[in-house]
C-alpha cells in the first residue's frame, strides 16, 4: 500500500480535525442552517446515508447515491465523487455547499456565518492561525477531519492479521470473489494485499444498454468514458445500503444477481466485464451465498461506532 | 520647555508601543503552530 496522501498545504492536527469533525456535523454550511454534511453522510451509515438519492434542503433528491466515507487518504488517483470531478478531499469539500440540490448556499453566506459565530473564528485561529475564515481553510479542516475516517478493523481485517477466523462459507465467498471463472470480483475490488476493497479507477460495469449518465465521460468529454463510475469499496457494505451510483439495488443480493445474471452490454462497457456475452458469471445460489458472507466480512462495526467520528455538537 | 517635551515624547512612545503589541485579529500569527496529528496507518495498509 502507498503512504496515505496528505497535502504539503494541509498537515493534519489536532485542532484542523477537530474544527473540521465540527464543521462536518454542523448544518451551519447550509442556506438555511438545516442541513449539514452528516446529513447524508451519517456515521452509521459508514458515512453514507439510507437512501437511494438524498433530499436536499429545498426537498429536492439527487440524482446519485451519497457515497460512504471511509480510507481517503489512500484514494490513489486524487478524484473523488461518482464521476471523479473533484481531485482532492478539499475540492470535494467545497461542493456540495453551493450545490442548489443540496445546502443551495453561496460560499460568501457561508463564510458570514462562520464568521459571526461567537466560537468558528478562535477555533480556526487554533486550526490555521488566523480567525479570517475563508472556504478554502473551512474545506482543508472538514478534509483533515476526513482522512481521519480509518476503517480497518473488520472481522476479514482480523482474520489477515491472524487475530481471528472466519466462517467456512466466509473464506469459500472469499475463493470465490477471487476465482477468474466464478466472482470475478477482484479485478475491480482488490484482494487480500490490497484492504481498500477498490482500485478506486471507472468502469462501466454492465448496468445499463442505453447510457443516460455520462459519469466519468461527461467529466472528460470522451465519449469512450461514458457511463464510467468510480468502483465503491466493498468495506461496510452492511451499512451502505442502497448500492450502485444511483441507488438503483436495495439489497446485496440484487448486486450479486446483476454481476451473475443481469449484465448488460452497452459500447462503454468495461473489457473486465467479460460474462457479458452470457448475461454476467452465473453463480450458483450457494455461491451466491458464500460471496455474500464473504462480503459482509468486510464490514467494520468498530468504525461506525468509534467515538471520535460522532456528533460533537 | 524640555521637560514638556521629554514628558510628550515619552507619552508618543508608549502609545506607539502599546498599539504596536496588540495582535491583529485577523492576521495569521507566524509564532502560532497548531498540534501535528499524522494519520495512525493500520498495520496492513
Amino acid at each position: 500500500m502507498p503512504p496515505p496522501t496528505i497535502p504539503a498545504d494541509n498537515p493534519q492536527t489536532v485542532e484542523g480535525i477537530a474544527l473540521g469533525k465540527k464543521l462536518f456535523f454542523d448544518p451551519i454550511l447550509s442556506g438555511d442552517g438545516t442541513q449539514a454534511c452528516a446529513s447524508c453522510h451519517k456515521p452509521a451509515n459508514s458515512f453514507t446515508d439510507d437512501l437511494q438519492f438524498s433530499v436536499g434542503i429545498d426537498g429536492i433528491e439527487g440524482t446519485r447515491n451519497s457515497m460512504p466515507l471511509f480510507n481517503m487518504a489512500w484514494n490513489g488517483n486524487e478524484k473523488f465523487f461518482w464521476d471523479g470531478r473533484a481531485t482532492s478531499i478539499e475540492a470535494q469539500a467545497l461542493e456540495p455547499v453551493t450545490n442548489p440540490i443540496e445546502m443551495h448556499n453561496t460560499w460568501e453566506n457561508a463564510v458570514a456565518s462562520l464568521q459571526g459565530h461567537a466560537t468558528y473564528p478562535e477555533l480556526f485561529y487554533k486550526a490555521f492561525g488566523t480567525r479570517n475564515i475563508t472556504k478554502e481553510l473551512t474545506a482543508k479542516a472538514i478534509a483533515q477531519f476526513e482522512r481521519t475516517l480509518i476503517s480497518a478493523n473488520s472481522p476479514f481485517d482480523k482474520y489477515l492479521q491472524g487475530e481471528g477466523t472466519l466462517t467456512p462459507q466466509e473464506l469459500n465467498g472469499f475463493q470465490i470473489f477471487m476465482d477468474e471463472t466464478r466472482g470475478d470480483c477482484f479485478h475491480c475490488h482488490g484482494n487480500e494485499n490490497s484492504p481498500l476493497w477498490t482500485d478506486n479507477i471507472f468502469h462501466n460495469n454492465g448496468l445499463d444498454a442505453i447510457i443516460t449518465d455520462k459519469g466519468l465521460g461527461n467529466v472528460t468529454g470522451d465519449p469512450s468514458q461514458d457511463g464510467w463510475f468510480k468502483s465503491p469499496s466493498l468495506r461496510n457494505l452492511a451499512y451502505t445500503a442502497p448500492y450502485m451510483h444511483d441507488g438503483r439495488f436495495a439489497t446485496l443480493d440484487e448486486v450479486i444477481n446483476h454481476y451473475s445474471e443481469g449484465l448488460v452490454y452497452s459500447p462503454t462497457i468495461d473489457p473486465l466485464m467479460k460474462a457479458v456475452s452470457r448475461g454476467g458469471v452465473q453463480l450458483s445460489e450457494s455461491d451466491k451465498a458464500d460471496l455474500k458472507a464473504f462480503l459482509l466480512s468486510l464490514s467494520d462495526p468498530s468504525f461506525i461506532n468509534n467515538p471520535d467520528f460522532q456528533d460533537p455538537n | 520647555m524640555k521637560m514638556f517635551r521629554l514628558i510628550f515624547g515619552l507619552l508618543a512612545l508608549s502609545l506607539v508601543t502599546a498599539c504596536s503589541s496588540d495582535p491583529d485579529p485577523v492576521e495569521p500569527s507566524e509564532d502560532y503552530t497548531p498540534t501535528p496529528k499524522p494519520l495512525t496507518v493500520p498495520p496492513h495498509f
